[in-house]
């Protein structure tokens, strides 16, 4: 491994099950890429998860897997860009399965564009629940491209997949909005998207890829909300 | 600012206990009782009527303890009613306790224990028992121990009475309950609470609920009750953004609602409740594994017994109809079809019950054994679920997500193994194809875009106002408040926007030469929840220094749900300016009241243009001296407008040989226009000339127009068009009152006033600057002070001046600026200042 191109920030989660699963088919997508490419795991856990974040640790096939202690909830997407050592990040919670096709369009992408204005999501997000009786499943089509007008369209619907990669420029241009979250405004990616779509950095998709959500748990942190809109607040009562 | 303190310092109280009552006079006694006999003494008690018309209040107000407050409005029903106490309680905890149940001396004193103990916990509930109509004991109810799944999944979630809820931690809860729900919006507020936080039992009996007659729960057990549990049932599950854990129990929750109705009718309709019991087992065949034995379903009803009870259903019900209509026929046509009926056996004798067999009701339960550990979710998969047929899809997207598929099932071969519910089967596949859709870009989304790309970038002062107008009293306060932010502040960092539907759509960018937004302009047909929302962004995505909503009713609604979050970044201020009362005392709707006592802790300010409005609400809402020190009186300028010697815009009283009086106001119901009437009749030499618009109201001047001696001009442009050399008096009625701006501009013009001692006026008008009539002024009043100016035109002078002086000091284009000035926070930094 000469070097880090892609640093996936994983959190870890409370379910052994879920971390397993999203590590699996990490695995499985890794394998699939040509050599020579380094990635690196970084397994984000708060100090109730240490133990099941160092059960993972350790080199796994071609990937470093790291753990990465979460000092606060509110300041994690940040504290894991300053951590991260690749050129590229990507962003993901236990229990997210990246189809075996994903990193490899990614390194096709990278390869023939410039990522610094550009984040990339998966081409159809598909949820399922707990098991396989409840046929909770439900597939989202993830728009080709987000203009700006959709910028704020984007709050008040279903919130994008929180599956994400892009150049640590983009990260740097446009900062995780902690100061919002602080004042309860907890749907950090949300807003980040939004942001980003008024910086001017659209939302593309790697065509032909898909992320599959296990919803074995809430993904950190549990209580989201999107601003201050009680739209898509599910703790508000209609 | 109030100067006089007079806001009481109260530290809120620990808890909040809420009693909603209708016509409860011969028990509520009873209820008070107990509450106020508490040994946890830190609570206030909220006795709210909804609208009672015995008694009630007099047995309401006999206790006459200062931590009991006592509130009234028209009939809203239970729901409304409880909701209005969950916005007024400033306690950390909240309970609501029905005006005919009863609790313990220890009540308080146990659960808050059990709170603070557990900070974790969101609601606490006691055991308690059931008893009669004469307070004797029936039954003791020992609860479960409830957790997330069980009441979700069971659809039976009953703390009972006695119950506490961590308000603190609900900031952003605005309502307990669900007015749409008459029989059982509790139901519906525990299913959503308990997405919040968990419940904990306290296993005492700390609590009596009272089953009687009145008692809606028993009285009224039919099928709409039935159909609204069924309908809780449905639009729980429908609530956004549910958990995916929550949502895998919809089918055993709609499958108990179905259980649940068919219990409730299965004394008045037993047909319908087995359909309603086989619609349970159609959803789905199993319970969840931790339901309690006393709550497990009845047998499925089979096809043989569902046809019993509808031939009894229809000799119980349609054949009475039938047999009624059949005795109007002629005795020819009766009688063969009574021979008919008898061979099929439908005129049989009625069996004595309709009931089905034995059907034990769920609640209450009786006993406290464990309950098994939730969360094992035993069933086997419905024999039916591989027949899904697909859904249609959209032609692009059923194109993206075909050209997917090959490496979705490539995929989810590769996931069966350790992820169950990727299982590539012909299911999964049909339901992943069924469910496909896109990412919503909805319209209010482009709606918002539309409205922020009209804004100017940066805001420094934000108004929000109803509308754009030149005519009414608050117009015109309005109007020389944004002349003066123009003077004070950077009129480019100025920006006025009028969300509400009131503001007609005019296409217009700027007003006096500042940026200006109607959203009716982006759409006028948006409704006042899509109004808001866009509003909410506009301050989010523009986080204005200063934010000043002056009578803007979705201004207000953004206040009273987000104050909190927009005082993060902006200061907010909000005008008040009058009481108004309806007849018989309730408040009206949609005034400063509705909104303040909800978002006062988060305000910057609130403005009035006198003090009596500003005592009034910082005594009305318990607020503190910190919140009285944030009440600030800014009057409203009349002289001086222009910016010379405001002394120059005074001009003296000149006695008049005719006896005419000058009536100027807003002409509207509420102005007391029965007392100009009979004022006139009874003073036929005077002559009583009526300026004053009208509005869109309809106001019924027939009596005024009755009077010979009576003129009504009506809508006039300016005050220099009204010659007020002709008048020699200034006569002003009204029922309610901030500071009416006419009042001061006439004083200015030279006449002495005779008002009445109504919301701010005696703040202005006294023995010393006027005649003040008392509040509920008579005609003699008014017509003994017009005698007084007769007399004495030399003490009408002297007090004229005595009231321009007044002006002078405090009503002067100055004043205003100097006010405005006073007010932290109000016009920003120094250095944002012009």
């Amino acid at each position: 491994m000469t070097g880090i191109d892609l640093s996936v920030v994983l959190a870890v989660g409370r379910e052994a099950a879920a971390l397993h699963a999203t590590l699996f088919a990490l695995r499985r997508a890794a394998g699939a890429l040509a050599p020579g490419i380094g990635i690196e795991v970084l397994l984000l856990h708060d100090p109730d998860t240490s133990d099941l974040a160092a059960r993972f640790a350790g080199d796994m096939d071609a990937m470093c897997l790291r753990p990465l202690a979460l000092i606060d909830p509110l300041d994690a997407q940040r504290h894991a860009v300053a951590s991260a050592r690749g050129r590229y990040l990507a962003f993901l919670t236990a229990g997210d399965l990246c189809s075996g096709n994903l990193l490899t369009e990614a390194m096709c992408v990278i390869g023939r564009e410039d990522l610094r204005h550009s984040v990339w999501r998966p081409e159809v997000i598909v949820s399922c629940g707990r098991n396989y009786f409840d046929l909770a499943l439900d597939t989202v089509l993830q728009e080709p491209m987000l203009n700006q007008a959709a910028g704020a369209g984007l709050l008040q619907s279903c919130p994008y997949a929180t599956c994400f990669f892009a150049h640590r420029a983009v990260y740097q241009r446009v900062p995780f909005p902690m100061a919002d979250a602080r004042r309860d405004w907890l749907d950090v990616d949300a807003w980040w998207i939004a942001n980003c779509l008024g910086a001017g950095i659209a939302q593309r998709i790697l065509a032909g890829t898909a992320l599959y959500r296990w919803n074995a748990e809430q993904p950190l942190p549990y209580a989201t909300r999107i601003g201050p809109s009680t739209l898509f607040n599910p703790y508000v009562m209609p | 600012m109030i100067s006089e303190g007079r806001a009481e310092r109260r530290k809120p109280p620990r808890v909040t206990v809420v009693t909603p009552t209708y016509n409860r006079a011969d028990l509520i006694g009873l209820t008070i009782q107990s509450v106020l006999s508490q040994t946890f003494r830190d609570f206030e008690y909220l006795i709210i009527d909804d609208g009672s018309s015995d008694t009630t209040e007099a047995v309401v107000l006999g206790f006459g303890d200062p931590r009991l407050v006592y509130l009234r409005h028209e009939n809203r029903g239970e729901a409304a009613t409880t909701n209005r106490g969950w916005a007024m309680a400033r306690g950390e905890y909240f309970a609501v306790l029905s005006s005919d149940d009863l609790v313990t001396p220890n009540w308080l004193e146990r659960i808050v224990a059990l709170m603070d103990e557990k900070p974790e916990l969101l609601v606490a509930y006691p055991d308690y028992d059931v008893i009669d109509g004469a307070g004797c004991r029936q039954q003791d109810i020992l609860l479960p121990d409830y957790d997330r799944d069980l009441m979700i999944g069971c659809f039976r979630t009953i703390p009972g009475v006695g119950t506490l809820i961590r308000r603190a931690t609900l900031p952003d809860m605005h309502r307990l309950r669900n007015p749409d729900y008459r029989h059982a919006p509790d139901l519906d507020s525990w299913l959503h609470l308990s997405l919040r936080g968990p419940f904990a039992r306290l296993p005492e009996r700390l609590a009596s609920w009272r089953s009687h007659a009145g008692s809606i729960t028993v009285a009224e057990r039919n099928r709409a009750r039935a159909d609204e549990l069924l309908r809780i049932a449905s639009r729980f599950f429908d609530t956004s953004g549910l958990p995916a854990d929550v949502i895998r129990l919809r089918r055993f929750a709609m499958a108990e609602a179905q259980a649940l109705a068919a219990w409730i009718l299965q004394d008045s309709n037993p047909l319908r409740a087995a359909l309603h019991l086989r619609q349970s087992y159609s959803i789905s065949p199993a319970q969840l594994s931790f339901v309690p034995a006393y709550w497990r379903r009845e047998e499925q009803p089979d096809n043989r017994f569902l046809l019993r009870l509808l031939v009894r259903s229809l000799r119980h019900r349609t054949l009475r109809r039938l047999r009624s209509v059949a005795m109007r026929l002629p005795a020819r046509v009766r009688r063969p079809l009574r021979r008919g009926a008898e061979q099929l056996g439908l005129v049989a004798p009625i069996p004595a019950s309709m009931t089905p067999p034995a059907a034990p009701p769920p609640p209450p339960v009786e006993s406290n054994a464990p309950l098994p550990a939730p969360l094992s979710v035993d069933v086997t998969p419905p024999a039916e679920a591989s027949a899904l047929p697909p859904a249609p899809l959209g032609d692009e997207a059923q194109q993206r997500l075909d050209a997917l598929l090959p490496q979705l099932r490539d995929d989810l071969s590769a996931f069966r193994h350790i992820v169950a519910p990727l299982s590539p089967t012909p299911t999964v596949l049909n339901h992943l194809r069924a469910g496909v859709h896109r990412l919503a870009t909805p319209s209010l989304g482009l709606l918002m875009s539309r409205a922020i790309d009209h804004l100017p970038s940066r805001i420094d002062h934000l108004l929000l106002l109803p509308w754009i107008s030149g005519v009414g009293g608050s117009e015109t306060v309005t109007a020389r408040l944004i002349e003066a932010l123009r003077r004070l502040r950077d009129e480019a960092g100025i920006c006025i926007i009028a969300p509400d539907g009131s503001q007609p759509a005019t296409g217009a960018r700027h007003h006096n030469g500042i940026a200006f937004l109607g959203l009716s302009d982006i759409d006028a047909s948006m409704d006042d929840g899509a109004r808001q929302e866009i509003l909410d962004r506009i301050l989010i995505q523009r986080r204005p220094g200063t934010v000043h909503c002056i009578n803007s009713r979705i201004g207000w609604l953004a206040f009273r749900d987000r104050a909190r979050q927009y005082a993060a970044d902006s200061a907010l201020f909000a005008n008040i300016y009058s009481d108004i009362r309806l007849g018989d005392g309730a408040p009206a709707a949609l005034y400063y009241y509705d909104f303040l006592p909800h978002c006062i802790e988060h305000l910057a300010g609130v403005l009035g243009d006198n003090f009596t409005i500003l005592r009034k609400a910082a005594a009305a809402f318990g607020a503190g001296a910190s919140a009285g020190e944030r009440m600030h009186v800014v009057r409203t300028p009349v002289i001086g407008l222009g910016g010379g010697d405001p002394a120059r815009d005074l001009r003296l009283f000149q006695p008049s040989a005719e006896r005419r009086s000058l009536w100027l106001s807003r002409i509207a119901a509420e102005k007391r226009l029965d007392i100009v009437a009979r004022l006139a009749e009874r003073l036929p030499a005077r002559r009583f000339e009526m300026f004053g618009d009208s509005g869109m109201a309809s106001v019924d001047l027939s009596e005024l127009r009755a009077q010979p001696n009576v003129t009504i001009p009506g809508a006039f442009r300016s005050l220099g068009d009204i010659a007020m050399d002709g008048f020699d008096s200034y006569v002003f009625t009204t029922s309610g009152e901030g500071m009416p701006v006419a009042l001061l501009e006439v004083a200015a013009c030279g006449l002495p006033v005779i008002a009445p001692d109504i919301g701010g006026i005696g703040e202005f008008v006294t023995d010393d600057t006027g005649w003040l009539v008392p509040t509920a002024g008579t005609v003699a009043q008014y017509a003994d002070a017009l005698a007084q100016i007769e007399a004495a035109p030399e003490e009408a002078r002297r007090r004229v001046q005595a009231a321009q002086a007044l002006l002078l000091r405090d009503y002067s284009r100055d004043a205003l600026d100097r006010s405005l000035a006073s007010i932290p926070g109000y016009l920003g930094r120094s250095d944002d200042r012009h």
